[in-house]
């Protein structure tokens, strides 16, 4: 009975393009893919509105990277060792591999976290031996964590200290290790199951607010398709392999058109002047602010940014970056448009 | 039948879940001692035999939960071995939660993930692996003793009561079938298992999906799975008729079920439509009855009924009519208060209701590392007798040292030496549950509730630090309302004000039985060191538990509520603040007798400002941490 049905409903991904509506997220994650130094996308909203779909979707239509090796570092006390790791990858061409897509769950324990002692090593045959854990897997692709507002502060502490630095150091049980370790952190939550550490949310480039789509007709679509999928998982994927193709194709067009991209300098005075005008502590503003820009235009097919990419990235890029006043009612994304008004006009710089 | 009266909705949501595994799951809210897990028990049947249906306890470890080393099988073979946990065991079935809404948030927060993921992602103490894990759920709960977490509602598409009968047969009834299987009628049985097999053949017109739609976005629910079970319910409710279109009244059925428990309607309203349902699916067709709702709903067989039932049913609404209208309609809306008042004055526990021993106070705790209870987060030297041994730590110790020298742990003779052992330390959140209980009865509400709020908000900000928990309750007209529950984050703080009755009575008592339900388990649910009141009033209680006639006795037995409450509260508070705002000060008023009931702080703050609040309530925190 059920087994069937469920068997046949999970076992594959949603595919990105057939998510209904919520076109902000999806602009962010894809953007995230072009440019992975934005730093990441935090996507907090309402529950039930396709958020760990959407980023789970998004693992699968990444283009394939080039299989290079991870090394790692063992300081012993007869000197010190490095270590080439590979982790094996199916489904890309010989030298390239699936980018890196590992799922943090809220029940993972430090010593998988960030690498340990290999006990089964250690016990069935005494040797001493390194275990990577979940960040070096993560290294060179994306770390996705569900109900990010629920982790663990030690882990979140972890997370944090790595994140800053790209390596991971591990310093316990007799080991001395280090590897490097850069990923982009994507985070998902509900905002009303609690806040997020202030340093930890300062270190996503993207954050994006999610609510219910209220429009009907997008509704009976969202039920239409996520029944269509469930009945027929290989079927429904099939029907939109075309638009993941021509997607991924796109990210991959854009990865090389970025390092040609520019920013007028008129628009980049401007960026400045609104990071100003919104009191942005900081540089990271105004950095993610022209990076997230340029991703766009390259995303458009263009070398040449402009006032409309700037419009449409500036609320992800910055509205978690303001300073919260209780008192103020105003939504920060309201405010960020307001003193857009007259900076960026016209579809041209 | 007739002793199922009051389960009839539960075990009729059970039946569609049974039918249809996506609909995602169950929660069955009620009573104590109103049978909700003898019908969780019971609805075994309804899925096919052998289905795993796995029962998780509240006091289950995460790595029993998700899977870990196979210790003794390891030890044994010499060959480590990983044990799945329940939720793997689960696959393909039912997992059941007796008292969810009690169950640990970590652990919740880890069962929702895998409910949602479909696997289990183990990561854990070395060990990283994956087990298929798809299964719905099923969960009872008693609304009186915590509130139903929001994930957790989201997920399912049933949230449905038993219904308290007041009739003695049943009761009787129930008494008597505790700890025995209830056995449910075979041709209800055949049924579901027939249902389940039509299903997939059971279509739905765009018109009756747009209206579910639109609903939902009248209704304006969080999400899309709402509609999702909606369309499901309706599938699942047409393939019981044993019809391959959804009719009207299908889809009637399905809003009812699945959007009014959620529009924040408390429970369903006795529903005849229902019992006409089910009696059609006992397939027990002898007379038939035509009320215009079983008309319009069953469009395919003929209405079935029990001339029995109906009476009975009749008989109990007669008694809950004359027993006086605003009795009768407290007792709909919240029968646990009762109960739970009765344990609260100390009173014998009425038959079939937990007494409250389980729920130590939670007031005077330290908590933070312990090697007792918590989350594990590492292992130290220590003795045996110091507290819970790591095993896996211990060995590994053994291996570092040499110990094994190269043998395997199938060489048995390993020598384990007092300092290798590894005893786990575990840590408790060390932070406070501080609720705000806001006077809004009378005049100059909106005054105390802003700077309630804004000091609720200007704390939730500082709450990172300490990992405290922050609540409001207002209280006026008839009863208190939880307006922040603990663990809600700015986000829902800010909200507060825009969905806030105000003026009326000053149901006082109602609020401290709300604050004492939230702090007698504050410990094993929030995870907090203890609760802290901050009651913000300018007068005295006038509106009791016990209905009273008489305006006098009303006062008089509201009084003697609030005192007897404050005593018992008391017990469970590591801390209390009474803000008198009052506009001509009285010595020894009102506010400062109930200081004293309470053993807390008196202060007299006319106009009330946020910051003075923050400030006091500051150091407050900072005397007792």
């Amino acid at each position: 009975m059920s087994e069937d049905f469920f068997l046949q409903s999970r076992s594959r991904s949603y595919p990105f393009t057939a998510i209904v509506g919520q076109d902000e997220m999806k602009r962010a994650l894809l953007l995230t893919a072009v440019d992975p130094s934005i730093g990441g996308v935090l996507i907090m909203g309402h529950r039930g509105t396709a958020k760990s779909t959407a980023v789970r979707a998004l693992a699968a239509l990444l283009p394939p990277i080039p299989d290079e090796p991870l090394t790692i570092t063992l300081t012993l006390p007869d000197g010190v060792v490095e270590k080439s790791v590979r982790f094996s990858g199916d489904g890309a061409p010989a030298g390239w591999r699936p980018v890196p897509f590992v799922d943090l769950p809220l029940s993972a324990t430090e010593d998988r976290v960030v690498g340990a002692l290999d006990i089964e090593a250690a016990l069935a045959r005494g040797q001493k031996a390194f275990e990577p854990g979940l960040l070096a897997r993560a290294h060179g692709g994306f770390l996705y964590i569900d109900e990010v507002n629920l982790l663990e502060d030690h882990l979140v502490d972890l997370l944090l200290d790595v994140a800053a630095s790209g390596v991971n150091v591990v310093e316990r049980e007799g080991l001395s290790v280090r590897h490097p370790a850069r990923f982009v952190l994507v985070g998902s939550g509900n905002p009303e199951e609690g806040d997020l550490r202030p340093q930890l949310l300062d270190r996503f480039g993207f954050y994006v607010h999610i609510e219910t789509i209220t429009d009907v007709k997008q509704r009976m679509e969202v039920v239409n398709r996520s029944e269509a999928f469930r009945r027929d998982p290989e079927g429904f994927t099939r029907k939109w392999a075309k638009e993941e193709a021509q997607l991924r194709q796109r990210i991959q067009n854009a990865r090389q058109l970025l390092p040609e991209v520019e920013i007028p300098d008129s628009l980049l005075q401007r960026m400045v002047e609104l990071c100003l005008r919104l009191k942005v502590d900081g540089h990271r503003g105004e950095i993610t602010l022209s990076r997230a820009a340029r991703a766009m235009a390259a995303f458009e097919g263009r070398k040449r940014v402009t006032s409309r990419d700037i419009r449409r990235v500036a609320v992800m890029s910055l509205q978690h970056r303001l300073r919260k006043d209780p008192l103020d009612e105003m939504e920060s994304g309201e405010k960020i448009r307001q003193a857009m008004k007259g900076l960026f006009v016209g579809s041209s710089a | 039948m007739k002793p199922l009266l009051g389960l009839r909705d539960p075990l009729f949501a059970l039946s569609l879940l049974a039918i249809d595994p996506g609909l995602g799951g169950v929660v069955i809210a009620g009573p104590p001692g109103t049978g909700k897990s003898l019908v969780a028990r019971a609805a075994r049947v309804f899925w096919p035999a052998r289905t795993p249906f796995v029962e998780i306890p509240l006091h289950v470890t995460v790595d029993r939960l998700l899977g870990g080393w196979n210790m003794g099988l390891s030890v044994s073979s010499g060959v480590l071995s990983v044990e799945p946990g329940l939720l793997a065991q689960a696959h393909g079935g039912v997992v059941y939660v007796d008292e969810i809404n009690l169950l640990d948030p970590t652990l919740l927060a880890i069962l929702l993930q895998t409910l949602d993921r479909g696997q289990v992602v183990l990561e854990r103490e070395g060990i990283s692996r994956r087990f298929p894990a798809q299964f719905c759920l099923i969960g009872t709960c008693n609304p009186a003793e915590g509130e139903l977490p929001p994930a957790l509602q989201e997920r399912v598409a049933f949230l449905v009561r038993t219904r308290t009968l007041q009739d003695v047969e049943t009761r009787f009834f129930i008494a008597r079938q505790a700890g025995q299987r209830l056995i449910l009628p075979e041709d209800m049985v055949a049924a579901v298992h027939f249902a389940r097999k039509i299903l997939p053949t059971v279509t739905i017109s765009k018109r009756h999906l747009q209206e579910i739609c639109a609903v939902a976005s009248r209704t304006g629910v969080q999400g899309n799975r709402a509609e999702i079970f909606a369309v499901r319910c309706a599938r699942a409710n047409a393939a019981l008729h044993r019809r391959t279109m959804v009719t009207q009244g299908d889809v009637d059925l399905a809003i009812r079920l699945v959007f009014v428990p959620r529009g924040g309607g408390e429970s369903l309203p006795v529903s005849e439509e229902m019992d006409a349902a089910f009696d059609r699916a006992e397939g027990s067709a002898q007379a038939s009855r035509s009320s215009p709702q079983s008309a319009r709903q069953g469009e395919t067989t003929a209405a079935a009924t029990h001339p029995n039932e109906a009476t009975v049913e009749k008989t109990s609404r007669n008694t809950q009519a004359a027993s006086g209208e605003r009795m009768g309609s407290r007792a709909i809306a919240d029968p646990g208060w009762r109960e739970a008042a009765s344990q609260m004055a100390g009173a014998v526990p009425l038959p079939g209701v937990r007494n409250g021993g389980r729920f130590g106070p939670s007031g005077r705790h330290a908590a933070g590392l312990n090697w007792q209870r918590g989350r594990h987060v590492r292992s130290l030297p220590g003795r045996l007798s110091q507290g819970r041994l790591d095993v896996l730590a211990t060995l590994k110790q053994v291996a570092l040292r040499g110990g094994l020298q190269g043998k395997a742990l199938s060489d048995r003779a390993i020598e384990i030496r007092p300092e290798d052992i590894r005893i786990k330390q575990f840590r408790r959140r060390s932070g406070l549950l501080i609720i705000f209980a806001v006077d809004c009865s009378g005049s100059m509400v909106l005054n105390r509730l802003m700077a309630a709020r804004q000091a609720a908000i200007q704390l939730l900000k500082e709450a990172y630090v300490y990992r405290d928990k922050i609540a409001l309750v207002n209280f006026c007209r008839q009863e208190a309302q939880l307006l922040l529950p603990p663990g809600g984050g700015l986000a829902r703080a800010t909200r507060i004000l825009k969905q806030m009755p105000a003026g009326g009575r000053t149901p006082l008592p109602s609020a401290f039985l709300k604050v004492w339900e939230m702090t007698r388990n504050a410990a094993s649910r929030w995870k907090v060191a203890g609760s802290m009141l901050v009651l913000i009033t300018d007068g005295r209680g006038n509106e009791p538990l016990t209905p009273r006639e008489d305006k006098q006795e009303r006062r008089a037995q509201a009084e003697r509520e609030a005192r007897q409450l404050a005593m018992q509260l008391r017990e469970h508070l590591v801390a209390s603040l009474v803000i008198d705002t009052r506009k001509i000060f009285v010595p020894d008023g009102h506010a400062r007798q109930l200081a004293n009931w309470l053993g807390g702080h008196y202060v007299y703050l006319p106009d009330v400002q946020s910051e003075v609040v923050t400030a006091l309530v500051r150091s407050e925190i900072q005397r007792i941490r």
